[in-house]
């Protein structure tokens, strides 16, 4: 399986990208002896991955839309210091067809998949044709709708309650449940509203709405040769604001039966795309019948990468380089071994007993978990201070078990003793959801998040009492 | 994956050397020649380092070429790891600076033997273009913002500049 190391071609990467996943490309550039090149605005020039990158170019002001999200200014520091490969990391440009175009353009591999394939799985209405045309599992839904009078119609026909959803869609934005046609009209106008303003589009289109529903996706990875595997599933069910909270591998309470259906569905949808690099197929689970329907398919490394990488053994950023420096995947489907039990929660500068209002500001104490079998991804230390231009995760907290409660019982133990001091931190209720009795029983849906919170305010106010 | 796409023949090698010691001798910062189905781009000053010889785009193939990275050797060493700016430093009574608003490269002529926008002493008005930076093939002036003479080049032509970087000092009234 090993391979000599100067089998990887790139000299030079350029990391497109701040936070936490700047700081776990330059591990994965580190592992393979190739440079780093970080891209920073003018409020990241201190942070722990502009200290660890081997170079560090300032491309604008602290607003990513005057740096992070400029393209010409990424492609004028890839070229100018001589990347041959660009790591976009998640968020900002990592789905940003427009971005792996310029790279094709200038002669510099993205690292990820090609410009035709995003763009096809970024509109949703299109990634939900293509699955129909793959035959997996989706959802009763509609084509785009027009107005709220023929959303109506159609959501008659599918049966209340019903989503609105935007075709140029994500993180939420421009989803709306409807229980009633009564709700109907105004609910379209704020989803089409809401969608505009996101995505400069409002197209929308319906959804079944499944009340008990888990979120599982599957990840996979494919070469450039058609070679395709998947590397297990991950739950990710616990999510406020459909921002995920805790995310885990394998999903809890599958049968082994539909744990091979979901990930054989993500691959023929990956197939039918000839899907390159690492990839991750989302489906939404009915906790009731056990169906699952494809929701959408993120072109990306995603943020809860690491609990496959725990189950697994398999480093996904180092492959996806490998992989876009056109090696051939180093493992067929059957060496995948899983193994135990992982868990990440995404620790966030978000005070909970104040609705999770931001916390910026300075760290003053930062004594992070160490012990077997548990990883910190950050890129925080006492004495950052945590800006206010973007997002606020501080870190993801990784641990492994050889079961479910073996792991939970280990989380609960790291996070009892990582302590942060000078900004307030989600770390209260982190630890509240991951002893919630329904966590430990693993029956988790989507809607979960809220009931925690609310039970916690609850009991806050019993104390304060 | 191996670098054997890059055929040349001696023949070639030979008439790249000969472009290559006839523009050192020349007054050019930057050349960019097509010959056939032959690339070279050839630069002064820090960036590009040395020479970049492009492989002939027909002995890529087609195929491949979105699939494997082009290695376009020799690469340059990366020069200093970080910048950070340290705004007091050396400005002498009276100098201000004047920074680049995007991170590109910097030219100080509008194209190669052209006079340059400033040189030292150059009395600048605050809507002079003192300079070029260039990020995707796009040209974008560099007003002065100030009134005065210029004191200090801090960068040398076809450099990669950084957003805020300081490309010159100015003395004002």
């Amino acid at each position: 399986m090993a391979q000599a190391i100067d089998t990887v071609t790139f000299k030079r990467i350029l990391i497109a990208n701040r936070g936490e996943i700047a700081v776990r490309i330059v591990h994965a550039c580190r592992a393979l002896g190739i440079e780093s090149v970080l891209v920073v605005s003018e409020a990241d020039r201190t942070t722990l991955g502009a200290q660890m990158a081997d170079k560090v170019v300032c491309i604008g002001p602290a607003s990513s839309s005057e740096s992070y999200l400029k393209i010409s200014a990424l492609m004028a520091v890839a070229t100018g210091t001589q990347c041959q490969a660009l790591h976009p990391g998640y968020g900002f440009l990592a789905e940003s067809e427009d971005l792996a175009l310029a790279c094709e353009e200038e002669g510099i591999v993205f690292i990820g998949p090609t410009s035709s394939q995003i763009l096809s799985m970024g509109n949703k209405l299109q990634a939900r044709a293509l699955a129909k045309l793959a035959k997996v599992p989706m959802l009763n839904g509609s084509e785009k709708v027009i107005d709220a009078h023929h959303a109506l119609a159609l959501a008659e026909k599918i049966g209340f309650p019903v989503m609105l959803k935007a075709a140029a869609g994500g993180g939420g934005k421009g989803m709306k449940i409807v229980r009633s046609a009564e709700q109907m009209p105004s609910l379209f106008s704020s989803a089409s509203a809401e969608s505009r303003s996101a995505f400069g589009d409002d197209t929308l289109y319906l959804e079944k709405y499944i009340s008990n529903a888990r979120h599982v996706e599957v990840q996979v990875l494919g070469d450039h040769h058609g070679q395709l595997i998947h590397l297990g599933e991950r739950d990710c069910s616990l999510q406020r604001r459909h921002q995920k909270v805790v995310e885990e591998s394998p999903a809890p309470a599958l049968t082994q039966t539909v744990r091979d259906q979901i990930r054989t569905a993500a691959l023929k949808l990956a197939k039918a795309i000839e899907y390159r690099n690492a990839g991750t197929v989302e489906f939404i689970l009915d906790g009731d019948t056990s169906e699952f329907y494809f929701l959408e398919m993120n072109t990306r490394i995603q943020v809860e990468h690491p609990v496959s990488e725990t189950v697994s053994g398999i480093d996904l950023v180092e492959e996806q380089i490998r992989i876009a420096s056109g090696q051939a995947l180093r493992f067929r489907q059957e060496d995948v071994i899983f193994r135990g039990h992982a868990i990440e929660c995404r620790i966030n500068a978000e005070v909970p007993s104040e609705g999770f209002r931001p916390s910026p500001g300075l760290i003053t104490k930062w004594i992070p978990p160490t012990g077997p079998n548990i990883r910190l991804d950050t890129h925080c230390f006492v004495g950052y201070r945590v800006p206010i231009d973007y997002d606020s995760m501080l870190a993801k907290l990784i641990v492994y078990g050889v079961d479910r409660l073996d792991a939970i019982r280990r989380l609960k133990h790291a996070l009892d003793y990582f302590e942060i001091e000078g900004i307030g931190t989600t770390l209260p209720f982190i630890k509240f959801a991951i002893t919630h009795p329904s966590f430990i029983s693993g029956e988790v849906n989507t809607v979960l998040v809220d009931k925690m919170i609310e039970e916690m305010a609850l009991i806050d106010r019993k104390e304060l009492v | 994956m191996s670098q054997s796409d890059i055929p040349l023949n001696d023949a070639e090698v030979q008439n790249i050397k000969k472009i290559i010691s006839t523009f050192n001798d020349s007054s050019l910062n930057y050349l960019d020649l097509e010959l056939g189905d032959l690339k070279i781009k050839i630069g002064k000053g820090s960036l590009p380092a040395q020479p970049t010889v492009m492989s002939p785009s027909a002995a890529t193939p087609q195929a491949s070429s979105l699939q494997t990275p082009a290695l376009q050797a020799p690469i340059g060493s990366l020069s200093s790891r970080a910048t950070v700016f340290d705004e007091a430093a050396s400005l002498g009574p009276d100098e201000v600076h004047i920074k680049s608003p995007l991170v590109g490269r910097y030219y100080s002529q509008s194209e190669p033997g052209a006079k340059k926008y400033v040189e030292l002493g150059t009395l600048v008005m605050a809507d002079t273009t003192v300079a070029l930076v260039e990020a995707m093939k796009m040209f974008n002036a560099v007003p002065s913002g100030v009134q005065g003479h210029v004191s200090k080049i801090c960068v040398t032509d076809g450099e990669l500049v950084e957003y805020g970087q300081i490309l010159f000092h100015v003395k004002v009234k």
